[in-house]
């Protein structure tokens, strides 16, 4: 296809917006989400090949895209002409055994041209046995489903015989109506938010898709789509917990001549209380409302891409397009139809076949969601949709999701068959006297008792309590500190039969008090030490065990029943608010877990644990208990505070072979081991109390030298640790906390939403379990009780006696792929921003992940309404809080990202220790705080004036950053000017206010009448890497480099140039090669021999390829980045004819001179204008014909309109006459996912350099903001990383 | 004792609940919308959840599951 040069413009058809945007993303070499639309028809014998190809050639002769030629005017505007001869010949391939392999091997291998053709092919693949497969396949700018479903109409029409009737192809739909984009955005902004399915932890949106598929199991025979629809919605906002959402739903195209399937966004109110068939009405309303607006939705995705903060999938994350198949006649078969475009994480396409029959296909990003959780939903639209439309009164929120089977699977403890012993817990210890009397069962400093000395102690406590009443459900407190002495009477009382309490002499008193007198305690076991602790009027035996009365009392074990619905211990739990609730447990399930416990932990008598957990959790008991349980022994410290060497010592000394330790000293532990190497070798550490973020976890895989490590959770509740995720040393996992694992023993844990329905993988809910292992309850309080403890629906129906109860935890959690479940935060401390969930922890994680960090806390500040999250940290003062921030935007989703990070050098605490949260400062809003450091001076005081007016900050003074407090590219150019006014024989540039950011020390160069007149500015000084040269683009400064800068690191140097149009002088039309001059010099003088690589960005790819082009020889370009280069485009290409209306030209010549004559700028624009030939002046006017706005008369001052709309003239008079030279250099080229959408005329450097690769698509970023884009920073550091390597 | 706020996307927690009592004689409560779980039996008519709660505090005065009821009783008739 040659170039027509003088090829009549008003000729063929322009290029519809969706047609140009695959253009532009052809031009960069990626088709991104347009994949060729491919069709594949299989024809019984009973078709003969030669009808085939009649009706084959029929449908080529009579579609118009068979027809289409694109050809190139001047300046790069396509136009598509219809051209017979550019029909594509129906090529009949020879006979092959499997005709559809033969066709689906020839469509892997093709291969369409834009420029060149073909754009099309039609083939024939004749099978021995009389069978044919037909293909169609398209560029995919010539079409999509709606056109090869006419396609495939046409075929079939000829093939029975009829006529097929040309299709004739009309230019683009006309303009949208201002009022109709208006109402969208009304829509858009109405708080809906963009509906998400879970995602991989720490995943990314790559090209690589997937696809799933599911048959739904009822056919859908009216009202398929707003059917699938509503379900859909509906279950999207199961899984997102969104009220209001937002999701893209497919249109079909009217015209079925060219491409024009498209997606709408689709605005959804749920109510969880609405029946489906009122959710439908609904649904069937909004679908027809925005029906009734269509419009190209890269028109809205353009308009919502101009906010940074925009999603990238500004319509929807997920997409809907529901299909409706032709019927096809007995004979014909389809084994392939086209997909709707890949726009969004996962797109699901609904085919409603003509019996109703409905097939799902997922298509979704690998990157961010496993295949299995894609399957899962749709199976969950399924079974969603049978229960809908079964009862379809029935609240949307009672739906089931999961089956049974999934439920399950999904909450099963770890498997154990074993059978429970019927005894309590203190039997099975008291049987261990017998098997191994003399095997140490505790030590503890000085003490040392065997398993028959302890049976004996206890036995004589026990004969004495009992003597005292002591029996079922009497409580007896002891207030004893950890140690042989605790044991032995927690052994006696409930060797008595009694119930313990535990209560630690050093908590503070009153929470002491409130224990020993709440639940009626009868007896207290302490030392005489202690006596003093007891509340004034307690009402109970008080022994102390060191100065027991005289009594003689044998040491042979108790002949007591003990029933397993006895209390064994009643637990105080500290809550955050109110006094501390009496949880009992009872025998029976207490038992059963610690055996259960043993065996996942795989204990025996050989097992030697240190349990460092205090006695005031349940936790810490299980740890003493179990090992005696089997016959091994404990080694308990002696102390509450051990020093990490000290327990290394005691653990080698005493031979320990597991050990339990609390997750916040665990980390103590391990930097200690890790320093010294002092670990012995282990069986097995368990901890738990707190999240576990996954490098505390690698540090202890590394450090504590251990084959075994388990993480317990639980709440009292539910009996020490009901569930536990048991793993090898050295486990990866996903998330921002290790697991919890699986429940334990005769329990099940389940994730549970707000309305107790089970919560599918991936989602966030609440955590209960269920089963015998609970406890009975709180002691006195039978409503608090009941309000926890709730009837369990779902261990009936998996296998588990009727009449259980659930304990609701209160703790955030999801079911993972794996069935573990992972902990997220308390649901009293989730927040909601802008319709997300959002789990603090999560964040707070993250930020415990960096280096230094080592406390975090997120907030949900709300500041007069305006909410915003903030993150506490407390690290080193080197640490900086936007450090953190940017590393954050590197690992979470943005609607994750707090607002600001502050650091601390500790976190504020009340008096009772707990974090003072209303003493946490709040972040600055816009600007930091001011120094306000007064002037001293003419110079200080004039240029602070000036700085504080056009920054907008009353209180800064000569000590302040101009950029920290808020001072930007245009604030510094409106600063320069006026300074310069102040100071005219001063050659002031933008490199001056970098290098003298404050207004005293630009007051001081001032005065010394040095400043730089340089146009180069030193970003980062030093590093071994090649240095990076940044070109500017039009009217920007270098300060959008400074984020990248930070990015690629302390040891990559980067080097800035100022924009030459930003400085004063509006030298005119000043060709390419004499603005580079002046950055080739630098670059020379400082690179000279060396390595070095370029960056262009926008305007400034032209800059830098001139760069290159004059460097050669002189210095060694590694790489040159050209980000989002646009080319001149069709407005002032030389050859470019503009077209006028009758008597437009007159009008708008009239409207010039009108212009010109109020403008202040008359003398510069009359020097433009008169450098412009005959064929330019034209293109100016139809340029000016074509601008929306009113020209501007403010300039001409360097910030106004006008002066920016002389640059872009003047650029364009440049450029011009400027033609890039092929050169043969290394291109790495990046385009902003928006300017393709546009489809900007982007330079493809391929045509240039041999060594240029297609571009790199950054999604989800427009053309001004791809420079601070993080994806893309990452991109060119991975360049920037291989260029430095090729060096060496 | 209502959940936070936001997990109360929930419609139940503002709809009528019941009292359940279960063979063991403990109490709970349940969305009065909702199947009975098995095991369970109703006591009383639907109230709000607060009110629920409420009655369980003053029906429910002994703590002990039925069968301990039952064997401690027997312990002291022997």
């Amino acid at each position: 296809m040659n170039e027509i040069v003088h090829f009549n413009p008003t000729e063929g058809f322009a290029l519809s917006d969706v047609e140009r945007q695959i253009w532009a993303h052809d031009q960069v070499g990626e088709l991104g989400p347009f994949t060729p639309p491919v069709l594949m028809l299989h024809f019984a014998p009973s078709h003969s090949g030669a009808a085939l190809t009649t009706a084959a050639q029929a449908m080529i002769a009579a579609h118009p895209a068979f027809a289409t030629r694109l050809i190139r005017l001047p300046g790069g505007e396509m136009r598509r002409v219809q051209d017979n001869a550019a029909h594509p010949v129906l090529h009949r391939h020879g006979p092959a055994v499997d005709p559809a392999q033969a066709a689906a091997g020839h469509l892997a291998n093709l291969r369409f041209d834009l420029e060149h053709g073909p754009l099309a092919s039609v083939d024939l693949f004749p099978g021995y046995g009389g069978t044919h497969v037909l293909s169609i396949a398209l560029h995919s700018l010539l079409g999509d489903a709606s056109v090869l479903d006419a396609m495939q109409a046409m075929v079939l029409t000829a093939l029975s015989g009829g006529q097929v009737q040309p299709l004739p192809l009309a230019g683009p739909e006309a303009r949208v109506p201002r009022e109709v984009l208006h109402r969208w955005r009304g829509r858009l902004e109405a708080g809906h938010t963009i509906a998400r399915l879970p995602q991989r932890h720490g995943g990314s949106e790559g090209a690589l898709r997937l696809t799933t598929t599911h048959q739904l199991s009822l056919p859908l025979t009216s009202d398929a789509e707003v059917t699938l629809t509503a379900g859909f919605a509906a279950l999207l906002a199961r899984y997102s917990g969104l009220d209001q959402l937002r999701f893209g739903f497919g249109q079909r195209s009217v015209d079925t001549a060219r491409r024009g399937d498209d997606l709408l966004p689709l605005c959804v109110d749920y109510h969880p209380v609405e029946g489906f068939a009122a959710f439908r009405d609904r649904i069937t309303e909004a679908m027809q409302q925005a029906r009734t607006d269509r419009l190209p939705s890269e028109l809205l995705v353009q308009d919502m891409l101009r906010q940074a903060s925009a999603d990238r999938h500004p319509l929807g994350a997920l997409a809907l397009h529901v299909r409706h198949v032709a019927a096809l006649s007995a004979g014909i078969s389809c084994l392939l139809s086209p997909r709707p475009a890949a726009q969004g994480e996962c797109v699901v396409l609904a085919e409603v076949a003509p019996d109703g029959r409905v097939t799902l296909t997922a298509d979704h990003a690998e990157g961010l969601h496993e295949p299995a959780l894609i399957a899962r939903f749709l199976s969950h639209l399924d079974r969603l949709l049978v229960a809908a439309l079964a009862a379809a009164d029935q609240p949307l929120a009672t739906l089931p999701l999961l089956n049974d089977a999934e439920l399950a699977d999904h909450s099963a403890p770890y498997p154990d068959d074993t059978a429970i012993d019927p005894r309590a817990t203190h039997e099975i210890i008291a049987a261990q006297a017998q098997l191994h009397p003399d095997t140490l069962a505790l030590i503890c400093g000085e003490d040392r008792l065997s398993h028959a000395a302890l049976n004996r102690a206890a036995n004589q406590l026990a004969h004495r309590l009992i003597s005292l009443g002591v029996g079922a459900e009497v409580p007896v407190a002891i207030l004893i500190e950890r140690g042989a002495d605790a044991v032995v009477s927690i052994l006696a009382a409930m060797k008595a039969g009694g119930a313990y309490i535990p209560v630690e002499p050093d908590h503070p008193t009153s929470r002491n008090h409130h224990i020993l007198t709440d639940a009626g305690v009868q007896v207290v076991l302490t030392r005489q030490r202690y006596v003093d602790r007891l509340p004034d009027g307690l009402v109970a035996h008080v022994l102390c065990i060191d100065d027991l009365p005289p009594g003689d009392f044998p040491q042979t074990d108790p002949q007591v029943t003990i029933h397993p619905d006895q209390i064994a211990y009643i637990m105080y739990t500290s809550g955050s608010t109110g006094k501390p609730k009496g949880v009992a447990v009872e025998h029976g399930p207490l038992s059963s877990h610690n055996q259960t416990t043993a065996r996942v932990y795989e204990m025996s008598a050989e097992s030697r644990e240190l349990p460092f957990l205090p006695f005031s959790s349940d936790g810490g008991h299980e740890r003493w208990m179990v090992p005696m349980m089997m016959g091994g022994g404990v080694v308990i410290p002696d102390g509450p505070l051990w020093t990490p060497e000290q327990t290394l010592a005691a653990m080698r000394q005493h031979g320990c072979n597991n050990a339990s330790i609390p997750t916040t000293y665990l980390q103590q532990l391990a930097e200690w081991a890790e320093a010294t190497g002092e670990a012995p070798q282990m069986r097995l550490y368990s901890f738990g109390g707190e999240g576990l973020a996954q490098t505390t976890f690698d540090l202890l895989s590394r450090a504590l030298k251990a084959k075994i490590l388990i993480n317990g959770y639980g709440p009292t509740e539910t009996i020490m640790t009901p569930m536990v995720w048991k793993v090898t040393a050295g486990t990866k996992f996903d998330g921002a906390y290790a697991p919890l694992g699986r429940a334990v023993g005769d329990r099940r844990a389940y994730v549970l939403d707000a309305d107790l329905m089970p919560c599918p993988v991936g989602v966030v809910g609440e955590i209960h379990l269920g089963g015998s292992g609970v406890a009975r309850g709180y002691v006195g309080r039978p409503g608090t009780t009941a309000d926890r403890f709730i009837p369990d629906p779902f261990g009936p129906r998996l296998g588990g006696p009727a009449g259980a109860r659930l304990y609701r935890s209160g703790d955030l959690g999801r079911w993972r792929e794996d069935g573990t479940v992972e902990f997220l935060g308390r649901v009293d401390l989730q927040v909601k921003l802008n319709g997300y969930r959002i789990e603090p922890g999560e964040i707070e994680a993250a930020l415990l992940a960096e280096p230094g960090v080592s406390e975090a806390l997120v907030l949900l500040r709300d500041e007069d309404g305006d909410k915003r999250l903030v993150g506490y940290v407390v690290a080193p003062s080197e640490v900086i809080g936007e450090d953190l921030l940017a590393a954050l935007t590197a690992k979470l989703p943005k609607h994750m990202l707090p607002a600001a990070v502050v650091v601390l050098d500790r976190m504020p605490t009340n008096p009772n220790a707990k974090l003072d949260r209303a003493a946490l400062p709040l972040p600055g809003r816009v600007q930091r705080r001011a120094k306000a450091e007064p002037a001293v001076g003419r110079a200080e005081t004039e240029i602070l004036a000036v700085w504080r007016a056009e920054i907008g900050h009353d209180q800064m003074g000569v000590t302040d950053d101009f950029f920290a407090m808020g001072g930007q590219s245009l604030t510094a150019l409106k600063v320069l000017v006026r300074l310069r006014k102040l100071w005219p024989q001063v050659a002031l540039t933008v490199a001056d206010l970098f290098d003298a950011p404050t207004v005293r020390t630009l007051a001081a160069r001032i005065s010394a009448g040095n400043a730089t007149g340089r146009s180069a500015i030193t970003l980062r000084a030093g590093g071994s890497q090649p240095r990076l040269y940044c070109f500017p683009g039009l009217l920007v400064s270098t300060r959008e480099y400074l984020r990248l800068t930070d990015y690629l690191g302390a040891d990559q140097p980067v080097t800035g140039f100022l924009c030459h149009s930003l400085n004063e002088t509006k030298a005119m039309n000043v060709s390419v090669q004499d603005v580079v001059a002046e950055y080739v010099d630098h670059i020379r003088a400082e690179s000279r021999g060396g390595p070095c690589a370029l960056l262009g960005w926008s305007w400034g790819g032209l800059l830098a390829w001139e760069a290159a082009r004059q460097l050669q020889g002189d210095v060694d370009i590694r790489l040159i980045a050209q980000v989002d280069v646009c080319d001149l485009g069709r407005d002032f290409a030389p050859g470019a004819v503009p077209r006028f209306a009758p008597g437009e030209r007159a009008r708008l010549q009239a409207e010039l001179d009108a212009w010109l004559s109020r403008s202040q700028m008359r003398r510069e624009w009359d020097r433009l204008i008169g450098a412009m030939d005959a064929e330019c002046y034209a293109q100016f006017l139809r340029f000016i014909g074509n601008e929306a706005d009113p020209l501007p008369t403010d300039g001409p001052e360097v910030s106004s309109r006008e002066h920016t709309f002389w640059v872009l003239i003047d650029n364009a008079l440049v450029f011009r006459r400027h033609s890039l030279a092929p050169l043969d250099v290394t291109v790495a080229s990046f385009s902003a996912g928006d300017s393709l959408s546009r489809g900007l005329n982007l330079v493809d450097w391929r045509r240039l350099s041999p060594r240029a690769h297609a571009a790199e698509i950054v999604p989800g970023t427009n053309h001004l903001h791809i420079i601070g884009n993080r994806l893309f920073h990452a991109r060119l550091k991975a360049h920037m990383d291989a260029i430095a390597k090729s060096a060496l | 004792m209502r959940k936070g706020k936001l997990m109360t996307r929930s419609f139940t927690a503002d709809a009528d609940w019941c009292i359940l009592c279960n063979a063991e004689g403990r109490y709970s409560v349940w969305p009065a919308l909702y199947d009975l779980p098995a095991g369970w039996h109703r006591i009383g008519s639907p109230a709000s959840r607060d009110a629920c709660l409420a009655e369980i505090e003053a029906l429910w005065r002994d703590p002990r599951p039925v069968a301990l009821q039952e064997a401690m009783a027997g312990e002291l008739t022997q």
